[in-house]
């Protein structure tokens, strides 16, 4: 594709692409007055914090605060439970193909067919509204995730590295932590980056399994909806802080950021 | 000696994983799938096996066979114009210029930012009277608009739409992006040196070679598309009346707002054998 064409397309794209977010960031800095009229004022006259500040007063500061401690515990345990698993997969060979697929299809489940017989379940446990219900869950889809990324990484390793350092004398746990661990360490940070964003933007078990303690950015914001008025400036501001970290840490690991979407399937 | 300590390494590695999967899944599927054969309705005390009695009540209950159509609306549209819109974009992406890692860099923004976060977005955009869409729509056609978009059925379509496609669409960028730029070169320059017209470049080679890329971009969006429920939730609640009721939304609304226990248990597991589906079609084409 050539020439004016091929702008065109581009920038009606990227404005299509980019306002929403542009317009959720100035609603967050406008007054009651702006975001309130019809027809709308475009640019905030005084951009103003008063949002960001009303926030914490109505659980914006505990809800971010809380889907970060649920995202870095969910991210922190899939890491060191699904790693070695991977591991064990790729190298060890152990239930071949067949495993690797049976730890990917949990990915794949419908959310709400996991989390109803779980609602039912916590609830007798009195789990109901605790860190580790939502953490729990999580692992759902973020643990056969890293098993499954891990493990096309660790096959990425050449095999020969690997005989070498047993030719030497290295036990299958030092093969381990000191050659394929480092070697696809680039691999482990993106796959940790990717559990966190699952983790950060999941919205049913999160609606589920939390009340008042532990209720996550997702859950928090259909909250400034309400019947008789519409907070949209809390709105906006909930979400321009929760999407400021998600955009820094995605341009880190933009090289694996297909890989990482698809599956493994296109790198 | 040797292949004993291999053998238990092997399986200590991989013990951890399972058994979390054993606990946090596989429990509550069976759980659910002894409760799909009882009838437990909490708002009435008591359950009872009634056998496949909730599976008959599923395929005779409109709104569930409903929330079938309405998925497969939305999964056609949405999927169809992500692909075509995602294919364009790529084309126009596929060749250097100027700040052309910056530009492809914001593209991927909307994949990022929280379902609920983009439906709200949206919902913002489309609202009545101070949304920015009646607004230019009101200066374009030199009157004023307050149209409910998320009010009327058709409309409401049409916003769900155009947020998934918002967010989604750039995974197709660059999902597709990935496959051109992995296309051989030299293909492409002969077909041109043959005197190849830009459409006959795309229809005749680049289609062809994309086929694999592009089929796994396609289901993997079409999995998700089958479980949409986030954007639904933040945008139209089902409404307005129950026309926009997806599969998951259906099924959530019987659990935690209806409380029909064993009917949700069964109906999801309906869910899941339509997702299995697409997930073993899926599986055929992962890796190898």
């Amino acid at each position: 594709m050539k020439g004016w064409t091929r702008y065109v397309i581009l920038g009606a794209a990227l404005i299509f692409f980019l306002f929403p977010i542009v317009w959720i960031i100035l609603t967050s800095f406008k007054n009651p007055g702006e975001f309130l009229s019809h027809p709308p004022k475009w640019i905030p006259r005084q951009p103003n914090l008063t949002h960001y500040f009303a926030v914490t007063q109505l659980g914006g500061y505990k809800a971010l605060k809380n889907t970060l401690i649920v995202s870095s515990l969910t991210t922190l345990i899939s890491i060191i439970l699904g790693t070695p698993c991977a591991y064990s997969l790729a190298r060890f060979r152990v239930g071949g193909k067949n495993l690797a697929f049976w730890f990917l299809s949990h990915r794949m489940l419908p959310p709400i067919t996991v989390a109803f017989p779980v609602f039912l379940l916590f609830r007798s446990l009195g789990w109901i509204d605790t860190y580790q219900a939502l953490i729990l869950t999580h692992l759902t889809f973020t643990l056969p995730y890293v098993i499954w990324m891990m493990r096309s990484f660790f096959k990425d390793v050449p095999i020969e590295i690997e005989e070498s350092a047993q030719i030497d004398g290295c036990s299958y746990w030092q093969i381990f932590t000191k050659i394929a661990l480092p070697l696809s360490a680039p691999g482990l940070v993106a796959t940790a980056v990717f559990c966190f964003i699952f983790s950060w933007c999941e919205l049913l078990f999160g609606l589920v399994l939390s009340r008042t303690e532990v209720v996550p950015l997702s859950v928090q914001l259909p909250r400034y909806f309400g019947q008789q008025m519409v907070f949209w400036g809390e709105i906006g501001a909930l979400s321009t802080l929760s999407m400021l970290p998600i955009f820094a840490l995605t341009l880190f690991m933009q090289r694996f950021l297909v890989r990482g979407l698809t599956l493994g399937a296109v790198k | 000696m040797q292949s004993r300590r291999y053998r238990l390494l092997a399986v200590t590695f991989i013990a951890p994983s399972f058994l979390v999967i054993l606990a946090v899944v596989i429990f509550p599927l069976l759980y659910s799938l002894s409760l799909s054969f009882m009838h437990w309705d909490a708002l009435f005390p008591g359950r009872q096996f009634v056998g496949f009695r909730n599976f008959i009540q599923a395929f005779q209950d409109k709104r569930f066979l409903l929330s079938f159509v309405h998925t497969g609306v939305l999964l056609f549209s949405i999927v169809g114009l992500e692909f075509l819109i995602g294919f364009i974009i790529a084309l126009a992406l596929l060749e250097e210029f100027y700040l052309h890692k910056v530009v492809t860099a914001l593209f991927i923004l909307p994949v990022t930012v929280i379902p609920t976060v983009a439906g709200f977005m949206w919902k913002l955009i489309f609202d009545a009277q101070y949304g920015p869409l009646n607004h230019v729509l009101s200066i374009l056609l030199q009157r004023d608009i307050q149209y409910t978009w998320l009010a009327q059925t058709s409309t409401a379509y049409l916003s769900i739409i155009v947020t998934d496609v918002w967010q989604w669409t750039p995974f197709m960028i660059l999902v597709l992006l990935a496959g051109l730029v992995s296309l051989p070169r030299d293909v492409l320059e002969a077909a041109e040196m043959d005197g190849a017209s830009g459409w006959q470049k795309v229809r005749l080679i680049i289609i062809p070679m994309l086929r694999r890329v592009a089929t796994v971009a396609v289901l993997l969006r079409s999995l998700d598309t089958l479980k949409l429920f986030d954007i639904i939730f933040a945008m139209t609640q089902g409404g307005p009346g129950t026309s926009t009721e997806t599969l998951s939304y259906y099924i959530y609304r019987n659990g935690f707002e209806y409380f029909r226990m064993g009917y949700t248990a069964s109906l999801s597991y309906i869910a899941l054998a339509i997702v299995s589906i697409v997930v073993l079609l899926l599986f055929g084409r992962l890796e190898e």
